[in-house]
């Protein structure tokens, strides 16, 4: 059996789930504390079969976005400085606050990781004392990290070879194609981290206090879960995980695996679909002309009238509405309705998922056909090393972009790759439900 | 273009049901029956635009490798009423199908080369007629007669006015035939695919000023292509055959370092098949890939072809870990000649391709047989180690092939090789605990004797025997590749020690 | 002259988008982030070329690209001043007026800033009248005018000037200097005078990226959008089909160009016509039911069905409903010389186009 969380500062709601089945729910509002909140909510499922219980999944994005940002120093990295303000990169307002000090240093590369600039380490190491001083929060974004780690690495080896204790974040672990894409994200990040330390710590342990047995996970933005101690690491892919469960959460309870959504609540309507019960991203967060943040999340947008009906798949018209005694908008009939908390029920039922986004050279068809298929390798592998099943690990996406007047031979890898072994969604094949049995 | 001489019209279901389109794939198959007036392989998109109706339209591989065109060309053959479009098996995507669903027209997938089934078909139909036809069917048949890859690249070359034209792997000429002029547009056709057989090319040079276009030249190299498999392969065959001898040979290096008398009780005749002489005297080649490298059957097969350029009559062995040859060499030779020729003939093709080349010390008679072949393959590895596609002589190195050693057996091997008088002397533990007694101390006489709790004198008294064994320690150079032998070998004392 | 606005700037953003073809926006919506700020310091004019003095010397400002983009790699902020200055270093004499090299995309809209630093007006002309890949591919090359001397600047602060009579060899160099600096360069090209722009470019093609960007940014029915857009461009709305199929590498490429290519199969699910596109960074070829329905240098853009929005590659996926709306490109381009120039073959797509006539 396995439980969702969702976890608030002053509350957190809980279900306990067998296959499709709410066994247990909990809910704590008004608690002390946040960790008071998440020990309620865990004792109160627990009265049933605690035993039994393998799997716990937390949502902290609602902890995450309340929380106030740690302070960051942004350390910047390119050839040269901006020559005036208006061609500085600028943070979007959520961040800006946070990012107390922005340094710039001479460095970067190309798309074919050839050094556009050498690194000023020298000046950087002079200075490193009064660039991280009063921060324990650093983000580091270099010209050219989609095609090489090396001068990020450099300097966080420098701040770390001064002060071990500071928390760093790189821009070459996000995958965007533009700068300010990855400085927003990279420094959003770094600002969470702190936050993401504690959670990932406490929550650890108050799971293995109340459930020894059961592995402990966060949801991810594209409603897959990861171990939860790498939500010290990157708790940017934490952030806004409901949209993400929500969808999968529908998707199993209306044993559509393969559908597009429609949701109507009392507040909106939206849309967005699963392939293989899992939803299906993009790979950045827009907000309008502000900087996108570098995070795959469940790709759900606004239901309009002109929403184009796709005759091949299915469709599940969901009324999540309280009152439902108003026809729905645009003259649509629910197909499905429940009162459930489906966000959290996605959350409990998070299939491990990994995601590989990337640029390889290649000359002609078979390379690209190897890199993709190197790609998958390794986004299967990362969902294994995190206790997928070997046997039913999947590849839901992998596609090749190639990149618009970009050199030659440069293209974009971006794979998913997800455990199919416990989708309670009761839709795979019987060969497939032995897993999800034992 | 062809026209049918015979009152009974083809069909496209009775061609495709039992003649000679009875191997390609169907697509989609029209509704409609569809007569075949004629056969026509296209080059361009224009030339569909002038088919007579009735026509089977065959694209040229070069064509069909853009989509795009595919669906164009469906388009124009549906617009000229042809009967049947047929297409390289690897181009067609579901949305081609689609497309033929849609205008309802025959749509095939050849999986051999699109010429061979143009000019079968073309048979079937009866007759010949088109100059262009004519050509290229005796073109075809001209190269269908040549049995060696050389022979059948002169033949397309000498076809299309002496232009250069080369059998390609991965940037490596395996052969080239023509004129000498390497300036031009190349023109690149696969060879038909084969499992796990090397990708090769066959590749044309058109001069930018005179003669064919690019677009017919590849028409050649396409009618062509098959003949030039056909001929390698058969050559193929015939050099493993040729090598099954040194195979043996090979074989037995690795198992005992064992005397001209041992080999012959194994393998009775082997010498003589090999056409060794105990007065002649031999080296032995060793051509290296490096280990990661994954195996690939037609790498051998390339390796081969280069290696005709070196040696055509001397047999190369695929072996564990590479290739052997063995090359008998006369005296009026000066000394490195063969490492000369190597690297003149095929040195930067060695280079492109990550392999290495070594080769042994010049024996005369046959008495070490193994141990030259192991010469061969321990300097090969070094230069796989050092420096990819290098020539590396075993006589050069020396001692020092142990630098490039990575295990204590290969140490040991290079030991047996180069210090034999050591390891047969009867006091050679003795020997390798004051030498390295003597390089542990930094060379120091009166530290090593110290260590060793022996007086200065006496151990200077045995030093004198270690220049005897072949232990040159004024020579700097070797001073290292001795400190690792020796190491190496006191490893191997260790058990007597502990008794 | 025109003093564009703020709203304008926002329209003029969109309108470069539309005549994309597709490339990524990123960078077009970083410029216009970074005009709208900058425009409380300055004015951006905008002027038709027969304002100027026939004798005034114009320059063209532009992007030339090749690796990391623009939005991957921000300019510093000097590097289009430091083409300018070294222009007039060069001739000796002041530049009057800053026009486009590509009325379209990034290039479109970079003048407004190099006018705001410099307080030069923009001209009403460009030499494209859409995007074209390469920097010979202009009507002022058709029309004899010389490409430079060209400058060049990058990122790192390095910066070159180029002495080069023909159009073709300027592309190869400039295109090979741009791969060392980072990705992209800052040039200044086609320095010529307001008589040559007059008779050798087109014009009007400024004005027209706000006219789009009205038309688009409205809030208007869709359909209410397009009737307005063929009667502004003189447009066709070619299909609405639904994505089925992508590929990368669907036909095989020159080394050297600036190039990837992707194909995209679509279908009307009303007509059950097969659409296919050939893409190489801009859309180049328009299939329907494998008859050709436009082809470069026809402009080809992609709109989202239900929201009338342009769609970039990127963000098309298997499923989605698209518009495939085609612009005819300015006469000239038409011409025997224009399509030799721009024409399918000079992006090795080996056919004729449908508005040739022989």
């Amino acid at each position: 059996m396995r439980i969702g969380l969702r976890l608030e500062e002053h509350a957190c709601h809980g279900v306990m789930l067998a296959g499709r089945t709410v066994v247990a729910a909990a809910a704590v509002l008004d608690a002390g504390s946040l960790t008071e909140a998440a020990e309620q909510a865990l004792f109160r499922l627990g009265q049933i079969k605690a035993a039994t219980v393998s799997e716990i999944v937390v949502d902290v994005g609602r902890v995450l976005t309340s929380r106030r940002l740690s302070s960051v120093a942004v350390i910047r990295v390119s050839p040269r400085p901006p020559a005036d303000a208006f061609h500085t990169s600028r943070l979007p307002r959520i961040v800006e606050g946070a990012a107390t000090r922005i340094l710039h240093v001479r460095g970067g590369h190309d798309i074919r990781a050839r050094e556009l600039a050498p690194l000023d380490l020298a000046s950087f190491k002079k200075n490193v004392a009064t660039v991280v001083e009063g921060h324990r929060n650093v983000a580091i974004t270099a010209l050219g990290a989609t095609s090489t780690d090396e001068h990020e690495a450099r300097i966080a080896d420098a701040i770390l070879a001064h002060d071990s204790s500071v928390r760093i974040s790189i821009s070459h672990d996000f995958f965007a194609n533009a700068f300010r894409d990855r400085d927003f994200t990279t420094t959003l990040n770094s600002a969470l981290m702190e936050t993401g330390e504690f959670l990932a710590i406490t929550l650890e342990q108050l799971c293995r206090r109340h459930y020894p047995g059961a592995e402990v996970s966060f949801v991810k933005n594209d409603g897959g879960r990861a171990r939860i101690r790498q939500l010290a690491g990157t708790p940017v892919h934490a952030l806004h995980p409901e949209p993400a469960s929500q969808l999968l959460g529908l998707a199993l309870l209306a044993t559509e695996p393969d559908c597009e959504v429609i949701m109507a609540d009392d507040k909106a309507m939206t849309v967005g679909a699963t392939r293989g019960g899992i939803p299906a991203s993009s790979s950045l967060i827009r907000a309008g002309y502000e900087a996108s943040l570098a995070t795959n999340a469940a790709a759900v947008e606004n239901y309009t009238a002109n929403h184009p009906i796709h005759p091949l798949a299915p469709t599940v018209v969901a009324d999540l509405r309280k009152d439902r005694g108003e026809p729905l908008p645009f003259g649509l009939n629910a197909t499905f309705s429940t009162h459930e908390d489906a966000a959290l029920i996605g959350c409990a039922a998070a299939p491990w998922t990994a995601w590989i986004d990337r640029l390889e050279n290649v000359d002609n068809k078979e390379d690209l056909q190897q890199v993709q298929r190197l790609a998958e390798e390794d986004a299967k592998s990362i969902v294994i090393q995190s206790g997928g099943s070997p046997a039913l690990t999947r590849i839901m996406e992998s596609n090749a972009y190639a990149l618009p007047y970009g050199n030659p031979g440069i293209v974009r890898v971006r794979v998913q790759a997800a455990d199919e072994s416990d989708h309670g969604n009761g839709v795979q094949p019987p060969h497939q439900q032995q897993r999800v049995a034992t | 273009m062809t026209r049918p001489n015979r009152a009974t019209r083809l069909d496209v279901a009775s061609v495709v049901a039992h003649g000679s389109l009875r191997t390609v794939t169907t697509l989609y198959a029209a509704a409609a029956k569809a007569v075949i007036d004629g056969v026509v392989i296209v080059t361009d998109l224009e030339t569909i635009r002038r088919v007579p109706p009735n026509t089977v339209v065959v694209l040229s591989a070069h064509m069909g490798s853009g989509g795009w065109q595919v669906s164009a060309a469906l388009r124009h053959a549906w617009e000229r009423r042809a009967s049947a479009v047929i297409i390289p098996y690897s181009t067609y995507a579901e949305s081609v199908i689609s497309l033929a669903e849609r205008l309802d027209i025959n749509l095939m997938a050849a999986e051999q080369d699109p010429s061979t089934v143009a000019l079968a078909l073309a048979a079937e139909i009866g007759a010949v007629k088109s100059v262009a036809e004519v050509d290229l069917a005796q073109f075809a048949r001209a190269v269908t007669r040549e049995s060696t890859v050389s022979n059948v690249l002169k033949t397309i070359s000498y076809r299309l006015g002496t232009l250069r034209v080369t059998l390609e792997h991965d940037g490596t000429v395996l052969a080239a035939a023509g004129g000498a002029d390497r300036d031009g547009v190349p023109v690149h056709v696969d060879l038909p695919a084969i499992e796990n057989w090397v990708r090769v090319k066959l590749v044309a040079l058109v001069p930018k000023i005179r003669g064919y276009g690019p677009d017919e030249v590849r028409t050649f190299l396409e009618v062509a292509a098959p003949s030039v498999q056909a001929a390698w392969m058969a050559g193929e065959i015939n050099d493993m055959a040729a090598s099954a001898p040194t195979l043996a040979l090979a074989e037995l290096s690795h198992a005992v370092m064992g005397d001209a008398g041992t080999i012959d009780q194994v393998y009775p005749n082997l010498l003589a098949t090999l056409g060794w002489h105990a007065n002649q005297s031999y080296v032995a080649v060793w051509i290296s890939h490096p280990r990661h490298q994954p195996h690939r059957v037609g790498r051998t097969a390339i390796v081969r072809l280069l290696w005709r350029k070196v040696w055509a009559r001397r047999p190369l062995a695929e072996v564990l870990g590479g290739w052997l040859s063995v090359i008998p060499v006369s005296d009026e030779e000066g000394p490195g000649w063969i490492e000369i020729r190597i690297r003149e003939k095929i040195g930067s093709s060695l280079a492109e391709l990550g392999f290495s080349a070594g080769t042994s010390r010049r024996q005369s008679g046959i008495d070490d047989l193994p141990a030259m072949v192991q010469e061969a393959r321990v300097a090969a590895e070094y230069g796989i180690r050092v420096a990819p596609g290098a020539v590396t002589s075993f006589g050069q190195l020396g001692v020092g092939a142990v630098l490039a050693c990575t295990d204590d057996a290969a140490v040991t091997l290079v030991a047996g090789l180069t210090l034999p008088e050591l390891l047969s002397a009867p006091d050679r533990d003795q020997i390798i605990r004051d030498t390295l007694a003597f390089l542990d101390n930094q060379s120091s006489m009166t530290l090593a004797a110290k260590s060793l709790k022996l007086h200065r004198n006496t151990l200077q008294q045995r030093m004198n025997r270690v220049r005897d064994v072949g232990i040159h320690l004024d020579d700097p150079a070797q001073l290292l590749p001795i400190h690792i032998i020796l190491t190496v070998l006191k490893r191997g004392l260790r058990v007597p020690d502990t008794d | 002259m025109r003093t564009l606005t703020s709203i304008d700037v926002g329209h003029f953003s969109t309108g470069a988008n539309f005549l994309a073809c597709h490339i990524d926006p990123a960078a077009v919506f970083a410029y216009e982030d970074m005009i709208q700020r900058a425009l409380p310091t300055g004015d951006v004019r905008l002027l038709s070329v027969g304002e100027l003095d026939p004798e005034d010397l114009v320059v063209a400002l532009g992007f030339v690209t090749q690796g990391l983009a623009i939005a991957d790699m921000p300019p510093v902020g000097d590097e289009f001043i430091g083409c300018i200055r070294e222009i007039e270093k060069k001739l000796g004499r002041k530049v009057s007026a800053l026009y486009s090299l590509a009325a379209g995309n990034i290039n479109g809209i970079l003048p407004l800033m190099a006018g705001l630093q410099t307080a030069l007006p923009i001209v009403d002309s460009d030499p494209m009248g859409r995007v074209l890949p390469l920097i010979s591919q202009t009507t002022l090359s058709l029309g004899g005018v010389d490409i430079s001397p060209i400058a060049v600047m990058g990122v790192t602060g390095e910066r070159a000037t180029l002495d080069v009579k023909d159009p073709h060899r300027a592309e190869t160099l400039v295109r090979s200097l741009v791969i060392e600096l980072g990705g992209w360069a800052a040039t200044a090209m086609y320095p010529c005078t307001a008589k040559q722009l007059r008779e050798h470019g087109i014009h009007g093609t400024m004005t027209r990226m706000i006219k789009i960007g009205e038309i688009l940014d409205a809030e208007e029915a869709v359909e209410r959008k397009y009737v307005q857009l063929v009667d502004l461009l003189n447009a066709t709305r070619v299909a609405r089909a639904r994505v089925r199929h992508m590929e990368s590498f669907s036909r095989e490429r020159e080394l050297g160009l600036p190039t990837q290519t992707t194909s995209l199969t679509l279908v009307d699910e009303v007509t059950g016509h097969i659409i296919r596109l050939e893409i190489e960074n801009e859309i180049l070829l328009v299939l329907v039911d494998g008859a050709v329905a436009a082809a470069v240098p026809d402009i080809v853009t992609l709109l989202s069905a239900e929201f009338g929005r342009v769609v970039n590659l990127d963000d098309v996926r298997v499923g989605h409903l698209l518009d495939v709306v085609v612009t005819p490109a300015a006469p000239i381009w038409y011409t025997d010389a224009g399509l030799n120039l721009a024409g399918p073959p000079a992006f090795g797509l080996p056919l004729q186009h449908p508005r040739r006539h022989d």
